[in-house]
């Protein structure tokens, strides 16, 4: 690759087909965590939820040889992990921050020792195969240039395409995304209509784990066929900023997913461009644009405003608001 | 029979005062009863660095036992370096003789605990220097990188080939530019990539690295990321494209893909740095970096693939691996990404 | 049909120690079975915690060594949460402080020995400080978010220090950079273990926070904001001056964590200089219910917990995961076990 290539058509559409691939399992993850967050909960514990649904999704992938197995297996172990978190913040009132931070830490651990026991040594687990294999969709895939960007992904890409309106319906169109919208800003105003805070949180960040989950086995069972401790590497965190990045939107959010994934793509695609760029400082400019971008462009942050706040039935908060909207 | 059990006791202890009398001159003192203990960066079971240093270990146990020591070897795992100095100093507390800090980034460590406890040996990797009871081993695997970017490079289609790295250290950018400097050697047209992807367990990212260098031409592509080579393997194998391993034997992984690993017979040289802790006989000052030419260095062929490979490209890297061997070629140590590129090919093999 | 009447006192509290109790012994139950799983007996790895922790000047030692840069780290957090504002940046700052301080530290400016250590401080205080600034000031000028800022800028410091250690200051071989003068090492303050006065300037900078945040004008500003913003700024605090200076001053805290570790322990830049010090300074800060004095105690518990397990696990030969696994349950008992934190 060159200078040159920057010129040629084959270059942005190997990028948008990249970008894309990155950012299937960040927009799972992202889906998920823009409902918990609309209902009033912060789960720091993305990253922890995204390993173990990654640890379930590779050992069901590799005892069932089937893909979906996996998948299921994996958004059943996230939706356990969410429900953890939920009864630990939501019942019992626990700060939620510190614990996502611990459920991160044992989640970690817990894939880990899990993966250790299947196996005696990595050195006997061959790669898998499961869903590696790209799926061209008919006619969509003969587009001229950007169809087989688009279209000749993993099934899980446009599972991912799929699910990004389904989440914006369901929370702008439907009984359940009105309410958990209400307990997120207001949960007193919810209670006192009728709505189970409780339950619709609870549910919330279920659906949330869940999605990690999915995010995590989708890297390690569609995209690689393997499981290494550590492989998340930091993704959980990203999503967090992607979520306020897209405010809250489920469009906004897969976009902001795919930009992220874009400047990561790109990263990779100018270390080997020849044009003598720091091979050591180029892993930064995700993040260096990601920064700009927001600084630019996005708007004001605006949590829902009963974030972070245990909701105790007798409308008794207790933590400051997180990230108050001062215009002092 | 009374005499003789008390003859025994003088005896073992007149032997134990000849033992110490006799360790003076390089590392603590030997006994029949050993224990050592092993601080990798990974886990033992991870089929990569860390998993090859303790074979090395128990290679070391084995050896060790047909000459009459018992040597008790114990782990830990997944460290960082602050946690690794306290485990070499609680190991060292509890009278553990050899200890193995086998990460780079545990030097600092081994240091300072080898000031503070100057009974025990301690062995570090790619380690600067060696100091009183602290020994640097270094695996040269330069070497064994260039024979796989000359095996690469004539294996390659495209004439194109890249390396996927981990981080842009010492160790490993040797291996890189070895690798892309072989390439060279063996067509000095071709196109060597090379990416870093700051991570050694990012799976995902290593495969869009590799994604990417595949997607810019090349299709033989050379890990240097340890566990998150699986990555490269994926991305390789759907693209039907070649890939080389390192540190283990890893053609049992993705048996459709890997050509070849580049061994750096780390369990070898582990295996014979603590042999000569335990028995004494490490070298005051002296820094264990062994290349080819003293027997790290291996390159495992993946036999399904043996077949691709023409038979006078084999002859090639045998003669290749000879040379090197008998020092006729100097592979050179570049620690900085992109030297490979400038370095004059002459300079190889000149004297 | 909501009746669980959350106050404390009376059959509540009875309620609240059942709960307790009932909780640990889950945890305990739950930890023997994993022990006893990997072949461990139970009982003698609780025994092996407490002693690798307890039992050695030595372990002590070590317990305060790691409690040195998570007691910093939580000061930090505590600051800017009694303002009302998380700082998810301080592994960042840490990271920062910790470059500054190197930086300083190879004295390529000749200061004369005495002034080494001090600039170095002043480096990494400064350094973080500064590096807190910026998204404070994105926030407030912009109205960007923080919460994206700064985990962006948590990367880029790792970021950094990697190009540094691989680059312009690198050592040679090693995956660390050079070593800083010797004038720039603080002093251990027990012989033959690794505590180093990084220890001293933990403790002290928790005393000054405690005093600040009681006895000064600041204090009372930077409080009455996180309360009630309204009432603070009915009452003329200048609320954006006092948010971004407590968010600086939190960054400086965690910019010393990165100080205290160069100096006091590495002596040069190393790679993975930070195991998630923000993020554990987090959970000290609330475990310790934002008091800084407090902090230190939890800081303390938490390390005897760390170094304890690590013992315990080379001790036994029980897999490393297993502690992760203990210490997250343990924690997550404590937190599962108190109902309201009231402050």
């Amino acid at each position: 690759m060159t200078l040159h290539s920057f010129v040629e058509i084959t270059f942005w559409i190997s990028l948008l087909a990249a970008s894309i691939r990155i950012a299937t399992p960040l927009i799972f993850a992202s889906l998920g965590e823009t409902v918990v967050e609309r209902a009033g909960l912060l789960n720091v514990g993305v990253e922890g939820m995204m390993a173990l649904g990654a640890v379930s999704g590779f050992l069901a992938a590799f005892y069932s040889a089937n893909a979906w197995i996996a998948f299921l297996v994996a958004i059943v172990v996230g939706s356990l992990a969410g429900l953890i978190f939920g009864l630990l913040t939501v019942v019992r009132g626990a700060d939620q921050i510190v614990t996502g931070i611990v459920l991160n830490i044992l989640a970690l651990g817990v894939a880990s020792f899990v993966y250790q026991n299947a196996f005696a040594s990595a050195n006997n687990v061959p790669q898998l195969h499961v869903t590696t294999a790209p799926l061209a969709l008919p006619w969509l895939s003969n587009i001229p240039w950007v169809g087989r960007a688009l279209f000749a992904q993993s099934p899980l890409v446009y599972l991912a395409y799929l699910l990004v309106p389904v989440f914006w319906f369901l929370l702008e169109r439907t009984p359940w995304g009105l309410n958990t919208k209400a307990v997120g800003e207001h949960p007193e105003a919810a209670d006192s209509l009728g709505i189970d805070v409780w339950r619709v949180r609870l549910q919330a960040i279920i659906l949330g784990g869940a999605m990690a989950g999915l995010g995590g086995a989708t890297i390690a069972v569609a995209q690689v066929g393997a499981y290494v401790d550590g492989m998340i590497a930091g993704r959980g965190f990203i999503v967090l900023a992607i979520v306020v990045f897209g405010g809250w939107n489920p469009w906004r959010v897969a976009f902001a997913s795919l930009f992220f994934g874009a400047a990561e793509a790109l990263q990779l695609r100018l270390q080997i461009s020849g044009m003598g760029l720091p091979n050591q400082l180029l892993p930064g400019l995700p993040y260096l644009l990601t920064i700009v971008v927001v600084v630019f462009v996005a708007g004001r942050a605006g949590y829902p405003a009963a974030i972070n706040q245990p909701y105790l039935r007798r409308g008794l908060t207790i933590m400051p608001k997180l990230f108050q909207k001062s215009d002092g | 029979m009374k005499s003789l059990e008390k003859l025994i006791p003088l005896v073992a202890a007149g032997v134990g005062m000849a033992g110490v009398v006799l360790s003076g001159a390089g590392s603590a003192a030997v006994a029949a009863e050993v224990k050592s203990a092993y601080i990798p960066c990974g886990q033992v079971n991870d089929g990569s660095w860390s998993q090859a240093g303790y074979e090395g270990m128990k290679a070391a146990k084995q050896a060790l036992a047909k000459d009459g020591i018992e040597l008790t070897v114990d782990y830990t795992e997944n460290l960082t370096p602050a946690k690794a100095e306290a485990a070499a100093r609680d190991y060292a507390t509890r009278g553990y003789q050899t200890i193995v800090l086998h990460c780079g980034t545990f030097a600092d460590a081994a240091y300072n605990a080898g000031k503070d406890f100057p009974k025990s040996n301690f062995l570090i990797v790619v380690a600067p220097k060696s100091v009183d009871n602290v020994w640097s081993y270094i695996p040269a695997m330069q070497d064994i990188s260039f024979v796989s970017g000359f095996l690469a490079a004539k294996m390659s289609k495209t004439a194109a080939v890249g390396v996927v790295a981990s981080f842009n250290f010492s160790n490993v950018t040797w291996q890189a530019e070895g690798f892309r400097l072989g390439a060279r050697y063996a067509n000095p047209k071709i196109k060597t990539y090379s990416t870093y992807i700051n991570s050694f367990d990012d799976v995902g990212k290593a495969k869009e690295a590799a994604q990417a260098e595949l997607d810019s031409g090349a299709d033989v592509i050379y890990s240097a990321t340890d566990q998150a080579s699986r990555g490269i393997f994926a991305a390789t194998e759907a693209a039907g494209a070649l890939a080389v391993a390192s540190y283990s034997d890893q053609a049992s992984l993705a048996p459709k893909t890997v050509l070849a690993s580049a061994l750096a017979n780390i369990p070898l040289l582990v295996g014979n740095v603590v042999q000569m802790s335990v028995k004494g006989s490490l070298e005051k000052s002296k820094v264990y970096a062994i290349g080819m030419a003293g027997g790290i260095g291996a390159l495992a062929m993946n036999p399904e693939m043996q077949q691709k490979v023409p038979a006078d490209v084999m002859k090639e890297v045998a003669k290749l691996t000879d040379d090197i061997k008998a020092g006729r070629l100097k592979v050179p140590a570049l620690s900085e990404p992109g030297k490979s590129e400038q370095f004059d090919l002459k300079n190889l093999t000149s004297k | 049909m909501n009746t669980a009447a959350l106050t404390v006192g009376g059959t509540d509290r009875v309620r609240e120690i059942a709960t307790a109790f009932g909780l640990t012994l889950l945890v305990a139950a739950l930890c023997a079975v994993l022990l006893a799983v990997t072949g461990v007996n139970p009982l003698r790895a609780y025994l092996e915690i407490v002693r690798g922790a307890f039992g050695s000047p030595n372990a002590i030692a070590e317990c305060l060594v790691y409690a040195t840069p998570i007691t910093l780290t939580a000061l930090s957090v505590i600051l800017c949460f009694r303002c009302g504002l998380w700082n998810i940046g301080a592994d960042g700052q840490v990271y920062i402080g910790a470059i500054a301080a190197v930086g300083v530290g190879f004295n390529t400016m000749n200061l004369p020995g005495a002034l080494v250590l001090p600039a170095m401080l002043v480096a990494g205080f400064a350094a973080g400080a500064a590096y807190a600034a910026i998204p404070a000031f994105l926030r407030l000028r912009f109205g960007s978010s923080e919460v994206i800022v700064t985990i962006m800028m948590n990367f880029l410091a790792a970021t950094f220090a990697i190009y540094l250690i691989g680059g312009p200051w690198a050592s040679g071989i090693t995956p660390a950079t050079g070593p800083i003068v010797s004038s720039g090492v603080l002093p251990i303050i027990i012989p033959g273990t690794r505590l180093s006065a990084g220890f001293i300037i933990a403790l002290l900078a928790a005393a000054i926070l405690s005093r600040v945040l009681s006895s000064s004008v600041f204090g009372f500003q930077v409080r009455t904001i996180g309360q009630n913003i309204n009432a603070a700024k009915y009452a003329g605090i200048r609320v954006n001056r006092t948010m971004f200076l407590s968010f600086a001053a939190g960054g400086g805290l965690a910019g010393l964590a990165g100080f205290g570790e160069i100096a006091g322990i590495y002596h040069n830049l190393p790679a993975g200089l930070s195991p998630g010090f923000g993020y554990t300074g987090i959970v000290v800060a609330l475990l310790a219910k934002l008091n800084p004095v407090r902090a230190v105690v939890v800081a303390f518990l938490l390390g005897a917990l760390n170094v304890g397990a690590d013992s315990m696990q080379r001790a036994l030969g029980v897999p490393v995961s297993i502690v992760a696994i203990m210490e997250g349950l343990l924690i997550l008992l404590i937190l599962a076990a108190r109902l309201i934190d009231r402050r």
